[in-house]
């Protein structure tokens, strides 16, 4: 695998798969066309250090990947303000929750069954804060969605 | 962050609004993507090549650019060019662009 495959796999890596091979077969040509030009610049065919230079001028796979690629952020940055805002309001939720129902069950707990409330405590405020991440995402990635066409977004 | 981060954050923040006026003026002429890369280079715009080529995509998924595939030299390229919507488009956008740099003349006293 030469120089040129090995870069364009790891473009592949970071594309989206449903479009992947559209998009890598458009960055390939793109890719040849700087090659070329970097070959005709030097009016000879390039050694296998100036093709590793000319693609990292072409740009770090991740970047260029990220670049060509069509996605959507998942939370449109003109959202950010207000969905930092939420999470925290729904972790602090889910702690101070956890904390009001557990400290009776703490209190009340006999000798050595303190460890095992403490890791139960552990165990559902980890679960909470998951779901609480999760269901806020996904409640913002849908208002992303809506309002993507509005330019104040 | 320190004041060199802040600084080269906020040209590139300035930048990337102007880089798709710089490149629908560029490609008015038909040329393919490293012939327009230069062009670019040699008005002082530099851009990377992993970031032109994309955008002329985008621009052209846009119906700012046309595209055409076709060999020179014995080799397969890509030409662009600026179609009517792009010259509006970059009309409208430098009208934009100088609007914007005389309220900045004001607003810095000069």
């Amino acid at each position: 695998m030469n120089e040129r495959q090995k870069y364009l796999r790891r473009v592949g890596f970071w594309l989206p798969s449903r479009c992947r091979s559209e998009l890598l077969s458009g960055i390939a040509a793109d890719l040849d066309e700087h090659l070329e030009e970097a070959e005709r610049q030097s009016g000879r065919p390039l050694e296998r250090e100036e093709v590793r230079e000319a693609l990292r001028r072409f740009g770090s796979p991740p970047v260029v990947a990220t670049r060509y690629s069509p996605a959507r952020p998942l939370v449109s940055g003109g959202l950010m303000t207000v969905y930092q805002r939420v999470l925290s309001v729904a972790v602090l939720g889910v702690l101070l929750g956890q904390l009001i129902a557990g400290l009776p069950e703490f209190a009340n707990a006999g000798v050595g069954e303190h460890g095992a409330h403490l890791v139960a405590a552990g165990h559902r405020a980890v679960t909470g804060l998951l779901l609480a991440f999760t269901s806020v995402t996904l409640v913002f990635a849908g208002l992303t969605r809506i309002y993507w066409r509005q330019p104040s977004i | 962050m320190s004041e060199r981060d802040v600084l080269d954050a906020l040209r590139q923040e300035l930048r990337r609004g102007t880089l798709v006026l710089a490149v629908l003026a560029a490609f008015r002429t038909e040329r393919f993507g490293a012939e327009g890369l230069e062009r670019l280079r040699s008005a002082g715009t530099d851009i990377e090549p992993g970031a032109l080529y994309p955008m002329l995509r985008r621009l052209e998924g846009q119906g700012l650019l046309t595209s055409d595939r076709r060999q020179e030299d014995g080799r397969l390229k890509r030409f662009y060019r600026t179609t009517s919507q792009g010259q509006q488009v970059l009309e409208l956008l430098r009208n934009e662009q100088e609007r914007l740099a005389r309220s900045l003349r004001e607003l810095m006293g000069n």
